[in-house]
């Protein structure tokens, strides 16, 4: 079977500062893979590089994407394409009101795929399913795009977006981090409602939490830009208990 | 020969040309204005870049053509604003057309006279004939002179003491001459004691000739008074063809207790010069100023404020936004004065400015004069850039970059539109916007 994303040693610079340090990872299709790691190893680095951010420097390494030069496409062709980010911190803009913007990014998608507009009626019956689904407040789509937005609410209509767009690839990149138990649960819930032999996710997390609720098929340690271990979800369990020392350790033993 | 005795001898013919089709009206009060305003027009030259006030408006791009006055014209079209329910007063190269105003006006209790009507009504306690006359005596301003030289009448329009009108008023100004050519608007409002009025000035092209080619300036004056407890919401709308200029000034005094708000939207046109003077001539008076500006191409857009605080109790607000593309140029500079008697005043002031191009160039300048000492005044200024970490989000999601920073540059305006009144306006406004993307 062919890899929905492969990414090939991948080395990634910011400012000069070296953050990915030859990066190999494959997903297939259908595959929850969970990346675990310190703080400031590269893991955001890598969600944002996959969706198309611009500051940073690819100074080697591929990424086939369905088997294409994914660094080459444009940031909104990968979005049309199937790759969604769930951010850290979304952005919050005011003056763009979220039910404008949710409309805009739908008919973006139909457009894309030679589809009419949904008219008012339909967009709203649409996006109100998928918002009682999650449980989020309907108010908020009334409010500015994320302006305001408790962090949970943030990461609610990160959600939110993800379920309207139904990604080939989903990143989420701690999505659990500020959620409360319930909302953990829900969002959880979202992402498994999604899981289909078709879709594939890369789940960001510090907390094993998380992995109870989305049961991932690999968790990987990424420390110092690489990824130094893998394993099944008994690896996210022995983290939970002995920390990292112990990767890094045996990596410098293997170095 | 300098530019400007060049220009004057040039304005002289054309006054001639206009003095010999007078046929019997010379003499009337109208012309002895248009007389007297050519003379004093004539010793006072047109500012240039070194006058402080216009270092960033070029004036020689604006009067050097060889203007001809727009020919008085019938015929217009200017497209309707999907849901808007207003009064409409038409005025087509400078001449209110009459028969166009809207008649339902009349019987909402709102008076409209031509200037020359309206001035010589001689009876003591008309408040508005009297300040028709020291308006009009007192300018010395090149641009307002060249006005009353060459207007061709002008209308008051009066609501009585005591009328909330329904609905706004919609001056529709258009010009439209095939040959280089200048019109010159000329409209007073009078808001008597406790009246309410909304009212729209709204300058386009004509839609059935939409692609105007020749070179036209609008030289527009707008004065407006407001009694005691009297409250104007105003709204500029401006889209005028590429070939056209405008230079618009708007003169407020304010009475007792009265509330003026004024918005305006530039967004189309050539060179725009925005003037706005508001006299808080007694106290408990609330004056908002705002506007939301998108400049392209070569255009220069330049706005004026002032306002000057005599009296206690006032309280003034400005918010200035504007996006400069391309090669575009901006200015503002915000007066806002203090007199010794003017105690507890609030004045606030804010520009903030997108600058889109390594071309476009801003100017903001604030001028605060105090002079009492209890007041809160304050004044602030900005300019940036689209926020790279939004646009990427947005992409992110699917939206084209083109959508994605037009979606940004409404948001920036978003703050000044969504407070203007008259929502099918607003969206017309937003809908305008959208063709820009
Ligand atoms: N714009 C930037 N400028 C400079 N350094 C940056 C920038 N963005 C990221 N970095 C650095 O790159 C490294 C990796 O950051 P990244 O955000 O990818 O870490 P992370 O694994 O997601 O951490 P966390 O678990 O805290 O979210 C960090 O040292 C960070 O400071
Ligand atoms: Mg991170």
């Amino acid at each position: 079977m062919k890899p929905l994303i492969k990414i090939t040693d991948l080395h990634v610079s910011i400012d000069g500062k070296p953050i990915l340090n030859g990066l190999n990872l494959t997903v297939n299709k259908g595959e929850v893979h969970a990346i675990m790691g310190p703080n400031g190893s590269g893991k955001s680095t890598l969600a944002n590089v996959l969706a198309g951010r611009e500051e940073y420097t690819i100074e080697s390494g591929t990424v086939e994407y369905e088997g294409e030069d994914l660094l080459s496409m444009d940031i909104d062709k990968r979005a049309l394409a199937g790759i969604f980010l769930a951010f850290q911190y979304p952005v919050e803009i005011p003056g763009v009101s979220n039910s404008n913007f949710l409309k805009s990014i739908i008919n973006a998608k139909r457009k894309h795929q030679g589809l009419p507009e949904l008219n008012a009626l339909e967009m709203l019956k649409f996006i109100r399913a998928k918002l009682n689904a999650i449980e989020m407040d309907e108010s908020l789509l009334k409010r500015s795009l994320n302006d305001g937005f408790s962090g949970g609410e943030k990461k609610r209509n990160e959600i939110l977006q993800m379920t309207l767009l139904e990604p080939k690839l989903a990143i989420l990149d701690e999505t659990d981090s500020g959620l409360d138990i319930d909302a953990l649960r829900i969002v959880a819930e979202g992402v498994n409602q999604l899981r289909s032999p078709e879709r594939s996710f890369i789940v960001v997390t510090h907390y094993q939490r998380l992995l109870n609720h989305i049961i991932p098929d690999f968790v990987h340690v990424l420390s110092n830009g690489k990824i130094l271990a893998t394993g099944d979800r008994t690896l996210a369990e022995k983290l939970e208990v002995e920390g990292y020392d112990w990767i890094k350790e045996s990596n410098s033993v293997t170095a | 020969m300098l530019e400007q005795e060049k220009i004057i001898e040039h304005l002289d013919a054309v006054f001639r040309d206009m003095e010999s089709r007078l046929n019997g009206r010379a003499g009337s009060h109208l012309h002895t204005l248009h007389k007297a305003s050519f003379e004093a027009l004539r010793s006072t030259h047109f500012p240039d870049r070194k006058h402080e006030d216009w270092r960033y408006t070029p004036v020689q791009r604006l009067i050097s053509p060889k203007y001809k006055l727009a020919e008085k014209k019938q015929q217009y079209n200017i497209a309707e604003i999907p849901e808007l329910d207003a009064f409409k007063i038409p005025v087509i190269n400078g001449h209110v057309i009459l028969d166009g105003v809207d008649a339902a006006l009349k019987s909402a209790g709102v008076i409209i006279r031509p200037l020359q009507e309206a001035m010589q009504i001689s009876s003591p306690e008309n408040i508005s004939s009297r300040w028709l006359h020291t308006v009009m005596n007192t300018s010395n301003q090149a641009f307002e002179l060249l006005n009353f030289a060459f207007h061709s009448g002008g209308i008051l329009i009066e609501i009585p003491k005591n009328l909330s009108l329904s609905k706004p008023i919609e001056i529709q100004i258009i010009h439209d001459d095939p040959e280089i050519s200048f019109s010159h608007p000329l409209y007073f409002i009078h808001a008597a004691e406790g009246s309410n009025v909304t009212v729209i000035e709204r300058f386009e092209k004509n839609s059935t000739s939409p692609d105007a080619t020749a070179n036209g300036l609008i030289n527009a004056l707008t004065f407006i008074h407001l009694e005691k407890n009297a409250g104007v919401k105003h709204i500029r709308w401006q889209d005028l063809p590429e070939t056209q200029s405008l230079v618009y000034k708007l003169a407020v005094a304010q009475s007792r207790d009265s509330r003026f708000e004024s918005f305006a939207f530039d967004f189309g046109g050539d060179l725009i010069r925005n003037n706005i003077d508001v006299e808080l001539d007694e106290s408990n008076t609330y004056t908002s100023l705002q506007a939301g500006y998108l400049a392209k191409r070569r255009q220069s857009f330049d706005h004026q404020t002032r306002i000057n605080h005599k009296m206690p109790h006032c309280e003034s607000h400005e918010l200035y936004k504007g996006i400069i593309d391309e090669q575009a140029s901006g200015a503002f500079n915000g007066k806002v004065f203090v007199h010794p008697d003017a105690q507890k005043t609030n004045a606030y002031q804010q520009n903030d400015t997108l600058v889109l191009s390594s071309n476009a160039l801003m100017n903001s300048k604030p001028q605060l004069e105090i002079y009492a000492d209890d007041v809160k005044c304050s004044h602030g200024a900005t300019i940036g850039q689209l926020d790279e970490k939004s646009l990427f989000y947005l992409k992110a999601r699917g939206i084209d970059p083109q959508t994605a920073k037009h979606i940004l540059k409404a948001a920036f305006l978003a703050e000044v539109l969504d407070n203007a009144p008259v929502e099918p306006l607003r969206n017309y406004i937003r809908s305008r916007m959208a063709l820009d993307a």
